[in-house]
């Protein structure tokens, strides 16, 4: 940390002593190299040792210091403090419940991520039969979306997520959709189940802010938007299917 | 022992769209569905009693509505070409080309319908 200084101002919300969450401004040193992740854990050191906050990897891989800078959702590692001389406010992540200063409540997302099943279904290889190749078209059709470190900035960014609770979300969806596109996987119908319902992908307005934010450029936007596309498909083919049934049913009936 | 978590909840008002400019413009772009709807209601009363139609078409009020439904109509067809590729898991080149194609097709069917309008 160097000589110049500025104003962080961070919410605090202890449950036991507090009702409301609330700003309190900390006056704290920076340099050009200084990222806020360093600054929350120089607050904690010198200046409110009692502040709350995830972190781990401090490096943009394990996704764990997601907090709202300004009003926008960021991974603290990688927000650099000499972009925000004016001053930031950080905040926990918006639309989860508040557990402790910028500690969220992650269980409503990490069950969805779980709902998606994310692993490889209906693969009846052996370790005898040798490596699963894939051609790089392949990989390519699910590499982007294979790149979520579920850091839930994406959730943050979903008004849609804030006013429904019980959605699906962006991130989750991504991550099923990366194994639907993969082609050693067969487990589309199970997870097309989960998607395709009211709190599924169709309660997604296509704000498309989600994209924007994602620190890994997963862009789960896409991912729901053909989630969609896959799901009005899979809708059409079944009423299809069900009408040839019910035809070959009556011819059946008749003879 | 009791748990002494007490997870606070912040409500999402009805102005959570006017605190981030990208959630205004995602307003803005929902909203040109109503100047699609003033255009629907116009063309119905066009086939109801024409005469009424004809009449109010030279209204000041009535050309400001349908320049800002034109206008509303623009920026929706442009918003909408450029989130095509995200519905579309393609190679990029191929998306560009689908964009392009989009764009030259509405352009041909806007000229159509204007020369057939005019002639």
């Amino acid at each position: 940390m160097a000589d110049r200084t500025m104003t962080v101002t961070v919410s605090r919300y202890d449950p036991e002593r507090d009702s409301a969450p609330y700003l309190q401004p900390y006056q704290v040193p920076w340099s050009e190299k200084t990222v806020l992740l360093d600054t929350l854990q120089y607050i904690k050191d010198n200046l409110a040792t009692d502040l709350s906050f995830r972190s781990s990897c401090r490096m943009t891989i394990c996704g764990s210091c997601g907090v709202m800078v300004n009003g926008e959702p960021r991974l603290a590692c990688k927000t650099i403090m000499g972009n925000y001389q004016q001053g930031m406010v950080v905040e926990p992540l918006a639309f989860f419940p508040v557990e402790r200063d910028l500690v969220v409540d992650l269980s409503h997302f990490m069950e969805c991520i779980e709902a998606m099943k994310p692993f490889i279904i209906g693969n009846n290889r052996v370790p005898s039969d040798g490596p699963n190749r894939q051609t790089p078209e392949q990989i390519a059709k699910y590499h982007k979306f294979a790149m979520c470190i579920n850091c839930g900035l994406c959730y943050a960014a979903c008004p849609q997520f804030g006013l429904n609770p019980a959605f699906l979300g962006p991130g989750a969806t991504a991550l099923g959709h990366r194994y639907n596109l993969d082609s050693r996987d067969c487990g589309s119908t199970q997870r097309l189940a989960t998607m395709n319902t009211q709190d599924g992908v169709w309660a997604c307005t296509f704000v498309g802010y989600c994209s924007e934010v994602c620190p890994k450029h997963v862009d789960p936007a896409a991912a729901v938007q053909q989630c969609k596309a896959a799901g009005a498909l899979d809708f059409v083919a079944s009423v299809l299917h069900c009408q040839k049934k019910c035809k070959e049913g009556s011819h059946g009936h008749a003879s | 022992m009791a748990t002494r978590r007490k997870p606070y909840i912040r409500e999402v008002d009805g102005c959570w769209w006017l605190r981030r400019p990208f959630y205004r413009f995602y307003m803005l772009r929902e909203s040109t569905s109503l100047f699609a709807v003033w255009v629907s209601l116009y063309l119905l009363l066009g086939l109801l009693c024409p005469s009424t139609f004809l009449k109010l078409l030279n209204n000041p009020i009535v050309v400001l509505l349908n320049l800002v439904a034109l206008a509303a109509a623009v920026l929706h067809t442009w918003t909408w070409f450029g989130l095509v590729p995200k519905a579309l898991n393609l190679p990029e080149a191929c998306l560009g080309k689908i964009v392009k194609g989009l764009w030259w097709t509405t352009a041909a069917v806007s000229v159509i319908f204007l020369l057939l309008a005019i002639f």
